[in-house]
């Protein structure tokens, strides 16, 4: 069957909820990964970690919870590993723990322009000391 | 009573097939009720549902999406709290649903959630019923009729069962 006017009302939808929508399923999903990945999937081992009830983390596995800053901050202390990203010029901020694509594409525009500027691009003075060292030899080659 | 089930073409994907029921000889698929509604004091939140069922199709029905309901399923898990603030007379919308693997998902009706419990509540009592009977008995046809959801694509699709 076929919805009447579907891709009208999907195209309805303001782009605020959409990106409402991705990001409460994108930390979802990384708290998950990350529960697996640092814990074998146990909640009661993330539960003991943080202090919390067993129920409690279960709320927040089981996405019957609205996320605050401090509870993400709390989550990414327990598991060693950040859950969200945000774009920053911070000179400080460690890419190298976040798996996501952008970070390769740091990664690849400073390799490929190794010979420029660095001294005016300071974000990416830091991610030269993240860099492996058969990509640093690949560099002086 | 004899329920048919249907694809639903616009939120099926190469990750998930999505289908809803018809009763009996209704003329609309209970999917089709729910998409009707107007829920003009409750837009966002039915926007962030359908925004929901966007992602489902690219990432799969997976059981955090979904509100658990006993044997059946609900949406959405959580709303935003601005929403929830919102709804001062009552707890928002619930559209039923039973998802019965990552890749099979059955969408059923929803309503405005007048009480904490949908059994008290005259919107969403049948749909929540109906949500659960259904849910309880796909469970052992499944086992019974060795239906293979992950192999068998579009398994339920024109199929009649007798509930």
């Amino acid at each position: 069957m076929k919805l009447k006017n579907y891709k009208q009302r999907i195209e309805s939808i303001p782009e605020s909820t959409n990106r409402e929508v991705k990001h409460s399923l994108d930390i979802l999903d990384r708290i998950h990964e990350l529960l697996l990945e640092k814990f074998g999937g146990k909640q009661k081992l993330l539960a003991e970690k943080m202090g919390k009830t067993e129920a409690e983390i279960s709320k927040w596995i089981n996405g019957n919870h609205n996320f605050t800053m401090k509870t993400i901050s709390k989550l990414e202390a327990a598991f060693g590993a950040p859950i969200i990203a945000v774009c920053t010029s911070d000179a400080n901020a460690d890419f190298e723990q976040v798996k996501l694509p952008f970070n390769t594409l740091h990664k690849t525009v400073f390799v490929s322009e190794a010979g420029l500027k660095e001294e005016e691009h300071p974000s990416f003075t830091d991610i030269k000391m993240t860099l492996a060292d058969e990509d640093i030899a690949e560099m002086s080659i | 009573m004899v329920v048919y089930f249907e694809l639903i073409e616009d939120l099926c994907s190469e990750r998930v097939d999505i289908y809803t029921a018809r009763l009996g000889d209704a003329m609309l698929f209970e999917y089709e009720k729910y998409y009707d509604k107007e829920f003009a004091r409750h837009k966002e939140e039915r926007d962030f549902i359908d925004g929901v069922l966007e992602e489902i199709k690219l990432r799969g029905a997976l059981k955090r999406y979904f509100r658990n309901e006993g044997p059946a399923d609900a949406l959405p898990n959580a709303v935003p709290d601005e929403i929830v603030r919102s709804n001062k007379d009552d707890q928002g919308i619930r559209l039923y649903c039973i998802r019965l693997a990552d890749n099979v998902l059955i969408l059923l009706n929803g309503d405005i959630k007048t009480a904490q419990n949908p059994k008290e509540c005259p919107n969403v009592r049948k749909h929540f019923l109906f949500a659960q009977q259904l849910a309880r008995f796909l469970t052992t046809y499944i086992y019974e009729e060795r239906i293979d959801m992950v192999n068998d694509r579009y398994c339920f699709h024109k199929k009649e069962i007798e509930l």
